[in-house]
C-alpha cells in the first residue's frame, strides 16, 4: 500500500469510547451446568461406582426398602433402584440430546437457505414445515417410532423428521431480520460473496437464539423419550430408563411409591437444570 | 478533474398491482474525481433510493426500472453492472453507523476480512492493514482500538471504522447516505471533516446525500435538487445558494433559519409533497408552486441548462423574481 496523507487524527479527549466489563453469566446458568455436570458424571462414572448390574433380576429380593446394601432398595425384579436410577443417565441423556441435535443441524441449515435466499427455497421449506405442523407431535412421533420400530435410533429418526421444523422456523425468522440490518449490506457494499456473508455475519447473529432453544429443546425431547417409554414404544426392557420406570413402578404407588416418583424427579430435576440453561443463556444475551 | 461517474437513466420501480409506479426517477448524475455532489431533498424525495440503486441495494419491494452507469476504468468510461461495483468502484456509508458493523466481530478483523477479499492477502498482513486504515481515519491509538468491538465504541469512532471499511475497499467513490444525521453536531463536523480531507488527499469522488441544507453547503462543490423523485435543479453550490432558480429550491431555502438575517418568519412550502402513487402529471411541484399556471399542471418540465453551469426543470425560472 502507497504512503498516504493522513488526516489529522483524533486527539484522545475527542474520543468518546470505553471498553466496557466483560458482562457475567447469571447465577442460574451456572447452578444448571453445575447439575447437568453432576448427571454426566454420575452416568460416566456409574458402572465403576455401583457394584450391582442394573438388569440382573432376582426375583427372592424384590421389593426390598432401602437398606446398606440397596441404598434406595430394589424394584419389583429385585434389581437394585438406585443403580437403575443412575444407569438411565446414560439413555435418557444422549438420546435426548441427540433426538435434539440433529433437527438442530438441519433445520438451521434449511431455515438459514430459506431466509437468505427467499422466494423459491422459502416457499418450499414453509410449505414442508407446515406440512410436518399439520399433525399432532405425539401423534406423528408415535406413528414414526411405530412404523420404524422401538428403540433408541429410530426415536433419534423419527424426532428429528420432526423437530426440524422449529429450528427452520427460527433460524428463518432470525435470518431474514438480519438480513435486512445494515451491517449485512455494508457487508454486500464491500464486495464480499453472498455465502460467506451468510456463513459469518448473518449466522453466529443467528445462532444464540438456537442454542437457547436447543436447551430447552433437550428437555421437551427427554420428556417425549419418556412418554413414549411409558407408553412401552421408546426404549425397550430391561434397559433402565425413566419414563419407563415410572410406568412400570406405576402399578407399586402405594406400597413403594419411590419406583415411580424418584425416576419422575430424576426428569424434573435434569429437566430445571437445561432450562436454568437456557434462561441464563437467554438473559445474558439479551442484557 | 476527470469523469469517474456517469449514471443515466437511473429509475426505481415499485412493484404495484399491475400499475407501475417510480419512486425515482429517471433520473442522470454525474461525478468528478475529488468532487463532492450534494442530493438535498426532503424525507421521501427519493435521494436515499437514488444512492441505493447505483448498487442495486434497493429494499425488498422496490426494483432497479432502467439505469446504466459508467465508471472509469484505465481512463475510460466503461459501463458496469451494479453488483461489479459494490466495494470495487463504489463503497456506501450509511446513516446508522450502530447497525452498519458486525455486533459479533471486533473492528480490525470486520477491515481486515474486507482487505483479504480484495487483496487476498495473508491474515497477518490483512490484521496490520485493518491497523493502518484506522490510522488514516483519525482513529487514534488504532492498533488497540482494532480489538474493540463494535459496541464499545461511540457513533463518531463506529462511523469512522464504517469509512475505514470503505477505504480497504480502495473505492474511488464513496456514496454517503446522510452520514452524519445519527450523530452529534460537534461530532457530525468530525466527520465533514474527515470526508473533506480525504476527497482533498485522495482524490475520492462524494455523493453525499442528505436533507441538512447548511451542510451541503459546507462539504458539497455541486448540488442536486431532488422533489419527488425527480431531480428539480442542479449546479454549483455557491450558484444554487446564492441565485436558486427552481422555485421549489428557492422555497427550500427561504425555509432555512438564517442567523444573520433576524427578520423573524420562516417562510413554509404549503401542503405536503405527494407520494409515488399520486405523482402529478406535469411538473411534480406545481400543485404546491405559486408560479404554477396550465402548462404546469399538464406538462411535465425538462432539465434545461442556463449557462452558469446551473440546470433547472421549471418553466417560470427565468420569468421568477
Amino acid at each position: 500500500m502507497t504512503e498516504h496523507a493522513a488526516p489529522t487524527p483524533l486527539a484522545d479527549e475527542q474520543v468518546l469510547d470505553r471498553r466496557n466489563a466483560r458482562k457475567r453469566l447469571p447465577a442460574k446458568f451456572s447452578i444448571g451446568i453445575f447439575i447437568l455436570c453432576a448427571y454426566v458424571l454420575l452416568g460416566a462414572l456409574a458402572p465403576m461406582l455401583l457394584p450391582f448390574d442394573p438388569d440382573q433380576s432376582n426375583i427372592l429380593r424384590r421389593l426390598q426398602s432401602p437398606s446398606t446394601t440397596h441404598w434406595l432398595g430394589t424394584d419389583q425384579l429385585g434389581r437394585d433402584f438406585l443403580v437403575r436410577l443412575v444407569v438411565a443417565i446414560r439413555v435418557d441423556l444422549p438420546v435426548a440430546f441427540l433426538a435434539a441435535f440433529f433437527p438442530m443441524v438441519i433445520g438451521t441449515v434449511i431455515g438459514a437457505v430459506a431466509g437468505y435466499f427467499g422466494r423459491l427455497p422459502d416457499m418450499i421449506v414453509s410449505r414442508a414445515a407446515d406440512l410436518v405442523q399439520a399433525f399432532p407431535v405425539y401423534v406423528f412421533l408415535l406413528v414414526l417410532v411405530f412404523a420404524l420400530g422401538s428403540g433408541a435410533t429410530s426415536f433419534i429418526i423419527a424426532a428429528t423428521a420432526i423437530a426440524w421444523v422449529g429450528y427452520a422456523r427460527l433460524t428463518r425468522g432470525e435470518v431474514m431480520r438480519l438480513r435486512s440490518m445494515e451491517f449485512v449490506a455494508a457487508a454486500r457494499v464491500s464486495g464480499l460473496p453472498e455465502l460467506r456473508i451468510l456463513a459469518t455475519h448473518v449466522m453466529p447473529n443467528a445462532l444464540p437464539q438456537t442454542l437457547i432453544y436447543f436447551m430447552s429443546d433437550i428437555v421437551l425431547m427427554v420428556l417425549v423419550l419418556s412418554s413414549l417409554s411409558f407408553l412401552g414404544v421408546g426404549i425397550q426392557p430391561p434397559t433402565a430408563e425413566w419414563g419407563r420406570m415410572i410406568s412400570e413402578g406405576q402399578p407399586f404407588l402405594h406400597s413403594h411409591w419411590r419406583l415411580a416418583v424418584l425416576p419422575g424427579l430424576m426428569l424434573m430435576i435434569f429437566g430445571i437444570a437445561l432450562s436454568l440453561i437456557a434462561d441464563g443463556l437467554d438473559d445474558w444475551y439479551r442484557s | 478533474m476527470t469523469r469517474i461517474l456517469n449514471i443515466e437513466n437511473l429509475r426505481v420501480d415499485l412493484a404495484a398491482r399491475g400499475k407501475l409506479v417510480s419512486p425515482v426517477g429517471p433520473v442522470d448524475l454525474f461525478l468528478d474525481s475529488g468532487e463532492c455532489l450534494g442530493i438535498v431533498g426532503e424525507s421521501g424525495s427519493g435521494k436515499s433510493l437514488t444512492l441505493k440503486a447505483i448498487l442495486d441495494l434497493l429494499p425488498d419491494g422496490l426494483s432497479r426500472g432502467t439505469g446504466t452507469q459508467q465508471v472509469v476504468e484505465g481512463g475510460i468510461l466503461v459501463e458496469r453492472a451494479p453488483r461489479d461495483l459494490r466495494g470495487r468502484k463504489i463503497s456506501l456509508i450509511s446513516q446508522e453507523p450502530g447497525t452498519a458493523l458486525d455486533p459479533l466481530m471486533r473492528v480490525g478483523d470486520l477491515i481486515a476480512e474486507i482487505v483479504r477479499e480484495h487483496s487476498g492477502c495473508s491474515r497477518a498482513e490483512s490484521q496490520s492493514r485493518a491497523v493502518e486504515l484506522l490510522r488514516r481515519v483519525g482513529v487514534p491509538d488504532p492498533e488497540n482500538r482494532a480489538k474493540f468491538w463494535p459496541h464499545e465504541m461511540s457513533g463518531g469512532l463506529k462511523q469512522r471504522v464504517v469509512i475505514s471499511m470503505a477505504l480497504a475497499c480502495e473505492s474511488e467513490i464513496l456514496l454517503c447516505d446522510e452520514p452524519t444525521t445519527a450523530l452529534d453536531v460537534t461530532i457530525q463536523a468530525q466527520i465533514v471533516d474527515l470526508l473533506r480531507e480525504l476527497q482533498r488527499l485522495e482524490g475520492l469522488g462524494i455523493l453525499f446525500v442528505t436533507h441538512d441544507l447548511a451542510l451541503v453547503r459546507q462539504i458539497a462543490n455541486r448540488i442536486c435538487v431532488m422533489y419527488a423523485g425527480l431531480i428539480v435543479e442542479s449546479g454549483p453550490s455557491a450558484e444554487i445558494f446564492a441565485n436558486p432558480k427552481h422555485p421549489y429550491t428557492r422555497a427550500l431555502l427561504a425555509a432555512l433559519p438564517d442567523i444573520e438575517a433576524s427578520t423573524g418568519d420562516l417562510m413554509p412550502i404549503e401542503g405536503t409533497p405527494p407520494g409515488p402513487a399520486e405523482f402529478p402529471p406535469g411538473c411534480r411541484f406545481a400543485p404546491r408552486c405559486p408560479l404554477a399556471d396550465g402548462q404546469c399542471l399538464s406538462k411535465r418540465p425538462m432539465l434545461e441548462a442556463l449557462g452558469t453551469g446551473v440546470r433547472v426543470a421549471c418553466f417560470k425560472s427565468e420569468k421568477g423574481p
